[in-house]
């Protein structure tokens, strides 16, 4: 029985907001002296329902479904950045998300100083950044670049870099989110092959994407949302085909 | 290594103490070293200069502060200078981890809701960094303790502890207006208000002793009252403190961290949603 890497009990989350959102001071003082007790109006937003999920290790998981239905969140919640409304959230073992473009770069630093600052956010020391430090930069492929402020980068730079701290750093865990559409097909294939890599070395990996092409060509397992529920859970052929019937 | 549990629902961990230490990121020394190394490369690009600026606006103030207060107002404190600068400096301290604690939130909100990090890392490092360069700052006030021929005395070894004390409360209000923050995004102005009026209540610019007895109460209510209390006597006379003034001090430092710490443990992922 392989270890379970991550699981999810009865998770939910929603995001409330008020419409007439009293979140100043002044107007709630104000509203106070003109003894204008209303209720403000809540509004909530489900985004994910009563999920359970179980993730062993070395499992090539796929996430598939429309936007905005719960991916993204779901994966915030896996990597810790939200809290589940309820229901609880385990994870055994250290994460190297990447969640969107350029997160966790400070854009005055150059390339170089930023890998550092990101491997010191997920939590690594710098001797361990240090020591991968010559792959993470031979895997750009940036060469000089990488001096530069990586406020002038372009997308497909950032996501060079961005991987390939995620790629190197030795988490047991990765969580992906649709990065691989950008970036030009050079790196896309290197992606793919680093990727292919990380799976047959036993990592744990998670892919939120659009292209049925990449999970067929690497999950063993799919999962589909719809309506901010999993509509299907299983092996990846069925799963593609339950992803296409969404639309 | 397993990193700790994440995220649970709304139930606490069962180590309280354990979860305390954690408001210190022992996962992220790293981080938090990188940070500061940040802030401080910044303030000291231009080397000693850098250091200067922030040390002169609150010792103008102090000076100001003297003159009125010694030679217009004529209170009667021995060695009044050291007396006010043991006072302002490190009020000076408390007011940048506020200050700089909510702007390290507010700045960096990017960041933090796109890749998980413990977010007090953020006031962390910027209560660090100043407690770093207040540090760079006592060598000047033992300096005119020695041109004013201010008793020298032993007492001088208890500021550190002090001044820990003082830096444990800074870094809990730090959190506690991050937290305050999700609710009242105009919080800043009405923390500054009861800042200024803070500083009054506060044994900065008098000896406690000078309070009337009837108004005496609210100046034992403030938390940080015996820590300053404490550390003007040992700059302006030598005198060391008493085990009241101790006990006092580290009392209510304690009960403060904890109450930041779990106002912040329960809030903490709201901070993040709502920045």
């Amino acid at each position: 029985m392989k270890n379970l890497m991550i699981e999810l009990k009865n998770v939910s989350k929603s995001f409330t907001y008020s419409e007439n959102k009293s979140d100043n001071l002044k107007k709630v003082l104000i509203g106070f002296s003109k003894l204008k007790f209303r209720l403000m109006g809540k509004k909530t937003i489900q985004v994910l329902s009563d999920l359970n999920l179980k993730i062993h290790q070395g499992e090539f998981v796929g996430i598939m479904g429309r936007n905005g239905v719960g991916k993204s969140t779901l994966l915030k919640i896996i990597s810790g950045i939200y809290s589940p409304t309820e229901g609880q959230v385990y994870v055994h073992g250290k994460i190297a998300p990447l969640l969107e473009l350029g997160a966790g770069f400070a854009d005055e630093l150059s390339g170089y100083e930023n890998i550092f600052l990101n491997g010191a956010i997920l939590g690594y020391n710098r001797q361990k950044i240090q020591d991968r430090l010559d792959d993470i930069i031979a895997f750009t492929d940036l060469g000089d670049k990488i001096q530069m402020p990586v406020r002038n980068y372009s997308s497909g730079m950032l996501v060079r870099l961005g991987f390939s701290i995620a790629a190197h750093l030795d988490a047991p865990i990765l969580l992906f989110d649709e990065i691989l559409a950008v970036g030009d097909v050079g790196f896309q294939e290197k992606c793919l092959n680093k990727i292919d890599q990380l799976y047959k070395s036993g990592k744990t990996i998670v892919l939120v994407t659009h292209s049925p092409e990449q999970v067929k060509m690497f999950c063993n397992r799919c999962i589909v949302f719809d309506n901010h529920r999993v509509i299907y859970d299983g092996p990846t052929h069925s799963g593609i085909d339950a992803y296409l019937k969404v639309f | 290594m397993s990193q700790p549990l994440q995220g649970q629902s709304s139930a606490f961990q069962s180590n309280k103490i354990q979860n305390m230490v954690d408001l210190f990121c022992p996962y992220h020394k790293f981080l938090v070293f990188n940070l500061v190394q940040r802030n401080l490369k910044l303030k000291y690009k231009k080397s000693v200069l850098g250091f200067l600026w922030s040390f002169i606006s609150p010792a103008t103030t102090a000076l100001v502060y003297y003159v009125v207060f010694k030679h217009v107002m004529k209170v009667s404190i021995p060695n009044y200078l050291t007396f006010i600068l043991m006072g302002i400096l490190p009020w000076n301290f408390l007011l940048t981890c506020l200050g700089a604690g909510l702007d390290s939130l507010v700045t960096n909100h990017n960041l933090l809701n796109k890749i998980p990090l413990p977010i007090h890392a953020l006031p962390l490092a910027e209560c660090l960094s100043a407690i770093i360069n207040f540090t760079f700052s006592l060598p000047v006030i033992l300096v005119v303790a020695l041109l004013l021929h201010v008793p020298i005395t032993w007492g001088y070894l208890l500021i550190p502890f002090f001044l820990f004390l003082l830096f444990l409360q800074s870094f809990s209000y730090a959190l506690l207006l991050g937290v305050g923050f999700v609710y009242f995004k105009d919080l800043r102005h009405a923390v500054s208000v009861t800042i200024q009026l803070l500083f009054y209540f506060t044994p900065i610019l008098y000896k406690v002793e000078m309070v009337p007895e009837s108004f005496r109460g609210f100046v034992y209510l403030n938390p940080l009252s015996m820590i300053f209390s404490s550390m003007n006597q040992i700059a302006s006379e030598g005198i060391i403190p008493s085990p009241i003034q101790f006990l006092h001090a580290t009392f209510a430092t304690v009960v403060v961290f904890t109450i930041a710490y779990f106002t912040f443990k329960k809030h903490q992922y709201k901070v993040i949603e709502s920045l």
